[in-house]
């Protein structure tokens, strides 16, 4: 049986402890300044995971966190998404790590999944389906990244966006869902312009694993996403206007103000909070809609619509009731 | 199509303030050339020519003259 009832309940996240400001990365050139940097990326902190913390870490602090902010019992989760691009080891799958150090039920489901900056709502569509279809009632979904990892000292560019984070999610069975219908999409033609080529994450490493040609993935952005916006509005019958907040993948400044200006979102609408959180892959749109939540922007009963996009290339969005 | 003039003043706008140019200036010499520049070029093809600007143009040009001949195909 599939009844439309899976509604995202509860956001907490996890910043590592680790600041990385313009200045610092200013340290190691000789042409840049902060207030350049600034005004290039529109970031002015990013974080860092301490030495040997590594993504599912991070997850299980903003898992644990969420259980206190909640009063959330954590004998009720029956399904654990993780989704990473760093994860502890080629296997076993960092999920069962996450289950055994939660305490979680054993016959709680765990498995993960390799997406990045769609990830996030990857996860909320996976969490639905497995609740609208009665196979769990309470999914765990936590997006965990340490691009840093990935990255060289020297790569200002990339250090200058990327950020360290975890999110957790709570997605429950109850009656109305707030969470629309999607949006999906794959192009994996595009998969050589973000890549790591790195073998493991604890052993058997290769260094300078990274690329990311910046400009055919912004190409990507600019060129699709518009489009999947304007078919996450018709697959749910809304009109642009009823959105209240657009919150996407929370890329840099210039693809945010790119694809703003593109589909002509009012300011009003549009969240950011890139400056001081930088590009937490796929945890930026939980974090976003956390502080949308927290600051009170988002409010009870609005629309709002979430699109991640990003390394694969790879897609998907919707629209979540408040 | 645009004629190269208005192409330099529509260029202008995503320099730095300070910055100068003319259609035979490198504009890979330019301040404020870097990777993400390279963007705000393909952000204003798209914008206000509606041209999806082949990457390889960019890295094929030097002059801004170079860029307008490619881009627009004057040959």
């Amino acid at each position: 049986m599939y009844i439309n009832m899976a509604s995202l309940k509860y956001i907490s996240y996890y910043l590592p402890e680790i600041n990385v400001s313009n200045d610092d990365l200013c340290r190691s050139s000789d042409t840049l300044t902060p207030e350049r940097i600034y005004e290039k990326v529109g970031i002015l902190n990013r974080y860092r995971v301490v030495p040997g913390e590594l993504s599912s870490d991070m997850g299980i602090r903003a898992a644990e966190k969420l259980f206190v902010e909640y009063n959330f019992k954590k004998n009720d989760i029956d399904f654990i998404l993780f989704c990473t691009q760093t994860p502890d080891f080629a296997f076993p799958t960092t999920a069962c790590i996450i289950q055994d150090k939660l305490g979680l039920k054993k016959s709680c489901g765990a498995l993960d999944y390799n997406l990045g900056c769609s990830g996030y709502t990857y996860g909320l569509m996976l969490a639905k389906s497995l609740v609208d279809s009665s196979i769990a009632k309470n999914i765990l979904l936590i997006t965990a990244e340490t691009y840093s990892i990935h990255l060289d000292n020297s790569d200002i560019s990339n250090n200058s966006i990327f950020s360290d984070a975890a999110a957790a999610c709570i997605i429950s069975s109850e009656s109305p869902s707030n969470i629309l219908n999607f949006i999906y999409g794959t192009d994996g033609s595009g998969y050589e312009n973000l890549i790591s080529k790195k073998k493991s994450f604890r052993e058997n490493v290769l260094e300078n694993s990274f690329y990311m040609n910046g400009a055919e993935v912004f190409k990507f952005t600019l060129f699709s996403i518009p489009s999947v916006v304007n078919e996450i509005l018709d697959k749910n019958n809304l009109m642009f206007d009823d959105i209240d907040w657009f919150v996407f993948h929370q890329a840099s400044k210039v693809v945010l103000e790119a694809l703003k200006k593109k589909l002509k979102i009012p300011d009003e609408k549009f969240f950011n909070n890139l400056e001081l959180i930088g590009n937490t892959v796929s945890s930026t749109i939980p974090i976003a809609l956390k502080d949308g939540l927290n600051s009170k922007k988002i409010s009870k009963g609005q629309l709002v619509l979430i699109i991640g996009f990003g390394v694969g290339y790879s897609w998907a969005g919707t629209i979540i009731k408040f | 199509m645009i004629d190269a003039q208005q192409f330099l003043s529509d260029f202008k706008e995503i320099l730095l303030e300070e910055e100068t140019i003319t259609l035979k200036s490198n504009f890979k010499q330019l301040k404020s050339y870097d990777s993400l520049f390279v963007l705000e070029i393909i952000q204003l093809f798209d914008e206000k020519y509606g041209i999806n600007l082949d990457i390889s143009i960019i890295n094929k040009s030097n002059s801004l003259q170079d860029l307008y001949d490619k881009a627009f195909n004057v040959y």
